[in-house]
């Protein structure tokens, strides 16, 4: 019997263990939502589990006429052979949720024995309508894993900065707790859905982890996307404007390098 | 000083409620207010540079000649047409076109406009109104 009133559930009768968490939940230019789902479209995949926060009041999502947590976890499977799960999240994260939502997913990583956690989204760009292919740029709190998604030939480190949200949380959990968390940020719109900027993470993910996930069908209905995700968009908008996000552009200061 | 610390504590955590409560009363009226139009506002942005005021739309599913874009010193008007696309039907309602009028932060010249549309991203970067005189600095 679940317990009604856990952070999080996972059905255990269908949990891979060892195998890595994807996460995309909603920030900057719903990067990671739109590479995440498209992920999940693109894959068979199916729920199984999700997590569930106090500071998020009541929701349900309604998909075809069928009821779903609004953040879930998915298994996906390309081939069924190379498996991961993605954490999804159909709302945006409030401020007073964001640390609790990283602690509940270093945790479920530590229970599905996840290798790493795979955090991915979008990197706020002030020039990117000249910018025709983003850039992806990774920071991760171990050096293998930085070394293995650099050597794709897809990314760049991110050297110097600040990095805030969700993403800030997890890796902060994730050093406490000794998990593995690699974050891959593509450089997109602050304000707007931007599918080619999640199409960039995809073509990455792709390389990271062996699969081959087309890039084409994102590209071509980028339009359709960006009018259906222009709700979430405006909501993670309006929660983006409490959190420092500004600080992304700006460089660490003083002389530490 | 334990006590302050609370009261300070509650008092930030009432701040955000507020403020969520206040982001989800706009965020009711916008939509009741496209609903009822079948218009719907576009997401967009102001930035101001040194010499520029550059605003971007966000318009998908909206062709470049169907743009209709109106400058006068201190707005800026923006409606186009969306029922060329097949999802200008977005869940249980339908849209006809997008239209906005945006308040510029501060009077701009309307002889000085550049506009860019790509990948459904509109930039407009309009001058601002030099005012004053320059001053000789000694």
């Amino acid at each position: 019997m679940s317990d009604a009133t856990a952070p999080f559930h996972i059905d255990m009768k269908s949990a891979q263990k060892k195998t890595s968490i994807i996460e995309g939940f909603p920030d900057v230019g719903l990067v990671g939502t739109i590479a995440t789902s498209y992920l999940i479209s693109q894959l068979d995949s199916s729920v199984v589990g999700h997590m569930r926060l106090e500071d998020l009041p009541p929701i349900i999502t309604v998909q075809n006429s069928k009821i779903y947590e609004p953040c879930r976890l998915y298994l996906s499977s390309a081939d069924n052979r190379k498996k991961f799960y993605i954490a999804y999240s159909d709302v945006p994260i409030p401020l007073s949720g964001i640390e609790t939502l990283a602690s509940v997913l270093v945790e479920m990583s530590n229970k599905l024995d996840a290798p790493n956690i795979i955090s991915v989204g979008g990197l706020a760009e002030p020039t990117r309508i000249d910018i025709e292919r983003p850039q992806v740029y990774v920071i991760s709190n171990d050096e293998e894993l930085m070394r293995l998604s650099l050597s794709t030939g897809m990314t760049a480190p991110l050297e110097n900065g600040f990095i805030t949200g969700i993403k800030a949380a997890l890796i902060r959990e994730a050093n406490l707790r000794g998990s593995r968390v690699l974050i891959a940020l593509a450089q997109s719109h602050f304000r707007y859905p931007d599918p080619g900027a999640a199409a960039e993470i995809v073509a990455f993910l792709n390389k990271l982890l062996g699969i081959e996930v087309p890039i084409d069908p994102l590209v071509r209905e980028a339009d359709e996307l960006k009018m259906r995700l222009r709700d979430l968009m405006r909501r993670t908008a309006s929660h983006l404007t409490q959190l420092p996000k500004g600080l992304e552009m700006e460089q660490a200061p003083g002389y530490i390098r | 000083m334990e006590l302050y610390r609370r009261r300070r504590f509650f008092d930030l955590i009432s701040e955000i409620e507020e403020m969520e409560r206040e982001i989800e009363r706009f965020l009711i009226s916008l939509k009741e207010g496209e609903v009822k139009s079948r218009c719907m506002e576009p997401l967009y942005e102001v930035i101001e540079t040194p010499d520029e005021v550059v605003v971007t739309f966000d318009l998908p599913g909206v062709r470049r000649e169907d743009i209709r874009l109106e400058i006068d010193e201190s707005r800026m008007v923006l409606e186009a047409p969306c029922t060329a696309h097949p999802l200008a039907r977005l869940g249980r309602f339908e849209f006809e076109r997008y239209r906005t009028e945006v308040s510029l932060p501060l009077d701009v010249d309307v002889n000085r406009v550049t506009t860019k549309y790509k990948e459904g991203v509109l930039e407009v970067r309009v001058a601002k109104k030099v005012k004053g005189y320059r001053i000789k600095v000694e």
